[in-house]
């Protein structure tokens, strides 16, 4: 081979390589959702497009408080009832109450113990695994941890890594969304799982704290023939603390097989929005979206989705 | 008696395997020498690397006959003396010992890894087999291949000109954000692995540096070793260029100006009395810089941490985590400053933390300290650093005669002198000591740009290679390396 093609034939080799570069999928511009300016941090970002909805997989599922039967968990930092301030609605259960089996876990030598919600993994403890799976509820039964395809899914990654509250790390920990949220297909396809647990409070440039309450309308899909087959659940109702720190999580829950959903197998994607936000006096003046009239804003904070005891494919 | 006489029969009557012994020794000296330059097994098993390096030092010094006079000796002595001090304090010092980097059998292989490839470049020089040719094929090759692998890698991870067209830019893994524009991917032991753009580019840095050789060298006379600097320098250049690494080319301008300085400007054999008056200077301008270094980490004086002296003597790229470093080494943790640390000549804890300035400063801060030198200072204290600054300027002294020995500079020194002079500009000024990206992951940990680096151990062999006695004796002037050349 004379030179000249040689030098045509790397150059080709070196610009397909570089053509097909992995890292650059998926970036952001440096602070990109962590000004930590509640007006400009809104995470809107939709993955699913409504053109490319199927049809429901049964009719929407509407849980309110009193529906005994179809409850969801409601409880602040996952406690049952015995909250300190702001007069928690002490009816409302916790997660650890409600579905008791998430918290358990069986370790490789088949020893069984049950894991600790206030042991918390951070993002200043990345690689300190050890320390944390089977020990912390948040780092051993997050997404992360069930598979690691869930490590590589840009920003939302934050949303999978089992830090569930603020620990200091502030806009690093969450996602900031609005009334219209946000939605997201998976990096696999859930196999095996029963449970959704999000760990979330409100934000407002307010700064007071007070109680909020909200309904999460949540879907998780699922691949059809005419596009993404969907659930839809409505939770009514949800009680949130606002502007009481970054510790001040509740952890919003709910059991598929409970509420019908007896198959979520094949679940590739999820939306997450909110309507009819009540907190007292506040809320007639402020904006729940990035533009608005009100200087003051108000957001729903994410720290995690989880899926608690899943297996994906 | 008779024993002794049948040996020396044999050995006439089969000079055959004489030949074999050398050959194959010289084989083992140069396939080693590319194994190291490659980066073989990565900064965690270097002191593999060092301990076959001290192997193959016996085994030379045992099959091969060392000859010398008396005053050579002596004059290698007192070069080496030095050199020797760094290797014993480097190695045994409070901070490997302290810390969990290190026991007393790794101190022992280090120390002895340092005088091992210093003494096997010296001893190759006079092995039969082993030309100045072969030694930088060997290393141009080790390092343009570690080079070529790294910049593949790197094209597919961030395509061409990612510093540039990702500069502002993050991506997320498992929650944390890290900056695209700063990293690149390079075998890291038996990984492919994401590192910082400084770690990740040195390889390619010292190989662009080698390209002033062409300068002095012509195709014509010699293409074989025109075409591997070419080739293995333009590795470099292009995987610099491709970032492009903006840091690392403007620091190669200091190498393209000796190597223009050389080809152009006639510099007589002799050292002249101006180049000993201008280098004396430097030496003594370097020497009342690093004084006022000393004192101000001793003694936190606000008025060179402030202010326009601030931002010299204080200035958060270099300087700052070496006054951090002098003020842990000196004074006993979390004591007033009546608590003077004399041990800091033998290191500083690993744990070490204190205040500076007015601020706290926590454990690991050591990490951000990108000048070589001031690594020997933590990691073996005061007098491993002295050592390895008098060793500098030994081994300055001795390449300036190694170059100049001849009537004529020939490409090959130039091409050796420059793989030595652009590592040590690079890791004086861009040396990273945490390169991993993901700071928890498993192959991440600190690397030591001393005696966790297998480029400092090639830089070992070469200065041993090019060692031209600098104090009085006679030359030592070995048969591989002039008669190569004619």
């Amino acid at each position: 081979m004379k030179m000249k093609t040689k030098i045509k034939v790397w150059g080709l080799f070196l610009s397909a390589l570089a053509l097909t570069s992995c890292k650059t999928s998926l970036l952001y511009s440096t602070r990109a959702y962590e000004i930590n300016d509640l007006a400009k941090d809104y995470y809107a970002v939709q993955e699913l497009s409504l053109s490319s909805l199927g049809d429901p997989l049964m009719t929407e599922i509407t849980l309110d408080r009193s529906s005994k039967e179809k409850m969801y968990a409601n409880g602040y930092i996952d406690n049952n009832g015995t909250y300190q301030d702001l007069d928690w609605d002490a009816t409302r259960q916790a997660a650890s109450s409600l579905y008791p089996a998430i918290y358990d876990y069986t370790a490789k030598d088949g020893s069984k113990t049950t894991l600790n919600p206030a042991l918390e993994w951070t993002i200043g403890q990345e690689g300190n695994d050890d320390q944390f799976i089977g020990k912390a509820f948040g780092r051993t039964k997050c997404l992360a941890s069930v598979d690691s395809a869930f490590k590589n899914t840009g920003v939302l990654s934050k949303l999978y890594n089992g830090q569930m509250f603020c620990d200091n790390y502030h806009v690093k920990a969450l996602l900031q969304l609005d009334t219209n949220g946000y939605s997201t297909f998976f990096p696999k396809t859930l196999a095996t799982g029963d449970y959704f647990l999000i760990s979330c409070r409100g934000g407002s440039s307010f700064g007071v704290a007070r109680k909020t309450w909200m309904d999460i309308q949540l879907r998780f899909f699922k691949e059809g023939k005419s596009g993404y087959d969907f659930y839809t659940i409505n939770l009514q109702d949800v009680l949130l603390r606002t502007d009481s720190g970054g510790e001040g999580d509740s952890f919003v829950a709910i059991r598929f097989s409970d509420i019908g959903i007896a198959d979520p197998f094949g679940i590739k994607g999820m939306s997450l929005a909110y309507s009819n936000v009540n907190d007292g006096t506040y809320t007639a003046q402020e904006n729940f979206g990035a533009s608005g009239n009100y200087d003051q804003y108000f957001g729903l904070l994410v720290y995690e989705v989880m899926f608690p005891d899943s297996t994906w494919h | 008696m008779e024993q002794t006489k049948t040996k020396e029969v044999n050995t006439a009557s089969s000079p055959s395997k004489k030949f074999d012994k050398e050959k194959t020794l010289a084989y083992v000296v140069l396939g080693f020498l590319g194994l190291v330059a490659f980066g073989f097994g990565g900064s965690q098993y270097t002191y593999l690397l060092s301990a076959i390096g001290f192997l193959v030092a016996i085994a030379i010094l045992a099959l091969l006959p060392y000859k010398a006079s008396p005053k050579e000796n002596k004059a290698l002595l007192y070069y080496a003396i030095p050199l020797g001090v760094f290797a014993v304090f480097s190695s045994f010092s409070k901070f490997w010992f302290q810390g969990t980097f290190s026991s007393v059998s790794s101190g022992l292989i280090n120390c002895f890894g340092i005088a091992a490839f210093f003494a096997i470049g010296f001893l190759s020089r006079k092995m039969k087999y082993i030309s100045m040719k072969g030694v930088l094929f060997a290393v141009l090759l080790g390092l343009g291949l570690l080079a070529l692998i790294s910049t593949i890698a790197s094209l597919a991870e961030y395509g061409f000109f990612c510093a540039i067209r990702y500069n502002g830019m993050v991506y997320y893994y498992d929650g944390i954000s890290y900056p695209l524009a700063s990293e690149y991917t390079t075998l890291f032991g038996f990984n492919l692995v994401a590192v910082s753009l400084r770690y990740g580019m040195q390889y390619s840095f010292i190989l662009a540096s080698s390209l002033i050789a062409l300068l002095f060298l012509s195709p014509k006379e010699d293409k074989a070793l025109f075409i591997t600097i070419a080739t293995c320098g333009g590795v470099g250049l292009i995987s610099m260029l491709l970032v492009p690494y903006v840091a690392g080319l403007i620091l190669l301008l200091p190498v393209a100006l000796v190597g223009f300085i050389l080809r152009f400007v006639k510099i007589p054999q002799e050292t002249p009395k101006w180049e000993k008056i201008t280098a004396w200077s430097l030496v003594g301008v370097g020497s009342l810089l690093l004084l006022i270094v000393f004192v101000n980490g001793i003694a936190d004086l606000s008025a060179l941490n402030s202010g326009f002296l601030g931002r010299i003597f204080n200035n958060g790229r270099y300087l700052l985590p070496i006054n951090e470093m002098i003020q842990a080494m000196f004074w006993k943790q979390g004591a007033t400053k009546t608590s003077f640390d004399l041990t800091a000549l033998f290191g500083m804890s690993a744990t070490a933390q204190g205040s500076w300035n007015g601020s706290l400063f926590s454990e690991g801060f050591y990490l951000k300290n990108r000048i070589f030198e001031f690594n020997a200072l933590f990691e073996g204290g005061v007098l491993a650093f002295l050592a390895l600054l008098v060793a500098i300027v030994f081994a300055i002294m001795s390449l300036r005669k190694y170059l100049h020995s001849d009537s004529k500079i020939s490409g090959a020194k130039v091409a050796l002198v420059a793989l030595i002079l652009g590592w040590f500009i690079f890791e004086s000024l861009e040396s990273d000591p945490y390169p991993a990206v993901l700071y928890y992951a498993d192959y991440s940990r600190y690397c030591s740009p001393i005696s966790e680096n297998h480029l400092f151990l090639v830089m070992l062999f070469l200065l041993g290679f090019a060692y031209t006695p600098i104090f009085r004796g006679e030359s030592s002037k070995g048969k591989g390396v002039d008669e190569d050349e004619d």
